[in-house]
């Protein structure tokens, strides 16, 4: 039986998820033969075999992986004869530290950015559950449960005041002022920023499961927005370039030309 | 074989630069216990002036010289390869920069702001007025940075949010034992622990517990040395 990734689709199986946009870049890195399954918002009832409804969610045989981080754990431990995903233990434990920024930060960043957007290619028939759940209660803890993020105390507040702030907008509000946004969005991408302008990827001079964590989000935002993220002549958006690519230009092919 | 290691002297014994804190754990991963710690002060650069430039850490190791805490750390990796490892290969060496680049998010204008007047009273007698001027002409006046700093640091320890998840997840940023990762980090919070009274983290914090661990490291050389708080 094939490989299968079943991922958060919408509207002509748009993919609506940057974590599953890891699994996916991790699965061609390893070489992997396998099939996308798109699963809509209120479809998880097709998840019911993996005991749990969050994607992506990983079938290889008889073994079934959740969460996107486990997901590249499984497959570096699995196929280990094939181009590694981190390259040691000590790369590993850094990959993880770049994972999770990218998803307290860039991702908290990014979502305002494309949410409206967004909505249009959830499908249909899922729109008004998709504008209930995420109009208000966007920042709290269980938005971040069905992210399958670890929640805590510390985690709640800047999503109500800080680079989250989507608390208690509408999906319109909270896209408004993107034009102003974009300015401090930017400037949180430093620290990638500084280190794709001295080497060719985050990993050196390969790409790894790192740079699949900071794509995700990207590839995520160009399936469903054609809002300009970054300019041409930022760093960021040469490395961007590379990893579009890679692959059979996957990231190219994918969404909106930006 | 011997190595000596110049770095930022302050008042008394005082030794606070936080990139001089990341070659002196670098030096003791890689086993080094012996080296000797040259303090260089702000108004007299002379024990360094044969590196034909000014800035510390500068280490040298018998015949060779390697200014810049990254190169430092670099030379070590590459030198002493059997010895424990800092980055454990390209990759590792690669994702470091990352970390450091995150590190001047934390530091500027963040903890610098906020350790701002703490970091001047522990400045050398004879370096103050020198090191006020400078300061001063790039961030405006010192006495400015006594206010508000309850409030600043509630915002700064938002920024800690990966590192707390990371953290909670594994004992250190190279996995499940430190790496030169984790002394770019500690670097900011031993200078912190130096400088000031403040206490940077919660102890409930999953950060707070990974500062513990790397200042019981190599015999708790980081915690013995003189510093302000815990």
């Amino acid at each position: 039986m094939a490989i299968e990734l079943y991922e958060l689709a919408g509207r002509g199986n748009t993919k609506l998820s940057p974590h599953c946009w890891k699994s996916v870049y991790a699965m061609n890195h390893k070489g992997l033969a396998f099939e996308r399954i798109g699963v809509k918002f209120l479809e998880k009832d097709r998840l019911a075999f993996s005991g749990q409804k969050l994607m992506p969610v990983l079938r290889d045989g008889d073994t079934i992986v959740c969460d996107s981080w486990a997901i590249a754990e499984y497959l570096e431990q699995t196929y280990s004869d094939r181009p590694p995903l981190f390259g040691g233990d000590i790369a590993k434990g850094e990959t993880r530290f770049i994972n999770d920024w990218t998803n307290k930060v860039q991702i908290f960043a990014f979502r305002r950015l494309f949410i409206r957007d967004a909505f249009d290619h959830v499908d249909e028939a899922e729109q008004a559950h998709y504008r209930a759940t995420r109009e208000v209660r966007y920042g709290e803890n269980q938005q971040l449960m069905e992210a399958g993020q670890p929640v805590n105390e510390h985690d709640v507040a800047p999503m109500k005041s800080g680079y989250g702030g989507t608390y208690g907008r509408t999906l319109e509000e909270m896209q408004a002022d993107r034009d102003i946004r974009i300015q401090e969005v930017r400037r949180l991408m430093e620290p990638i920023r500084k280190v794709v302008a001295r080497q060719p990827f985050l990993a050196g001079d390969l790409p790894g499961y790192a740079d699949y964590s900071v794509l995700g989000p990207f590839i995520w935002g160009k399936s469903v927005s054609p809002f300009r993220l970054l300019q041409i002549d930022d760093p960021i958006f040469a490395w961007r370039d590379r990893m579009y690519h890679l692959f059979g230009s996957l990231g190219h092919k994918t969404g909106y030309p930006v | 074989m011997t190595i000596t290691l110049y770095e930022l002297g302050g008042k008394k014994d005082f030794r606070y630069c936080p990139f001089c804190w990341r070659s002196l754990m670098a030096l003791k991963q890689k086993g080094f216990s012996d080296f000797t710690r040259v303090p260089v002060f702000y108004r007299d650069r002379s024990p360094i002036a044969f590196t034909k430039q000014d800035r510390v850490p500068v280490l040298v190791d018998g015949e060779r010289w390697i200014n810049d805490s990254w190169d430092i750390a670099c030379y070590l990796e590459d030198t002493y390869p059997d010895r424990p490892p800092l980055f454990g290969g390209g990759a590792g060496r690669a994702l470091a920069q990352f970390i450091s680049s995150w590190v001047l998010e934390l530091q500027k204008p963040g903890l610098t702001a906020i350790l701002m007047w703490d970091a001047f009273e522990h400045v050398e007698a004879a370096d103050r007025s020198w090191w006020r001027a400078d300061r001063e002409k790039r961030f405006g006046k010192l006495e400015v940075y006594q206010e508000g700093k309850a409030e600043k640091l509630a915002a700064w320890r938002q920024l800690l949010s990966p590192l707390r998840v990371t953290l909670a997840e594994q004992p250190f940023l190279g996995g499940s034992s430190p790496s030169y990762a984790d002394y770019i980090v500690f670097g900011s919070f031993q200078w912190a622990r130096c400088v000031s009274r403040l206490e940077l983290l919660e102890e409930s914090d999953p950060v707070y517990d990974w500062r513990e661990r790397i200042l019981d490291l190599f015999d708790g050389f980081a915690r013995s040395a003189p510093h302000e708080s815990r």
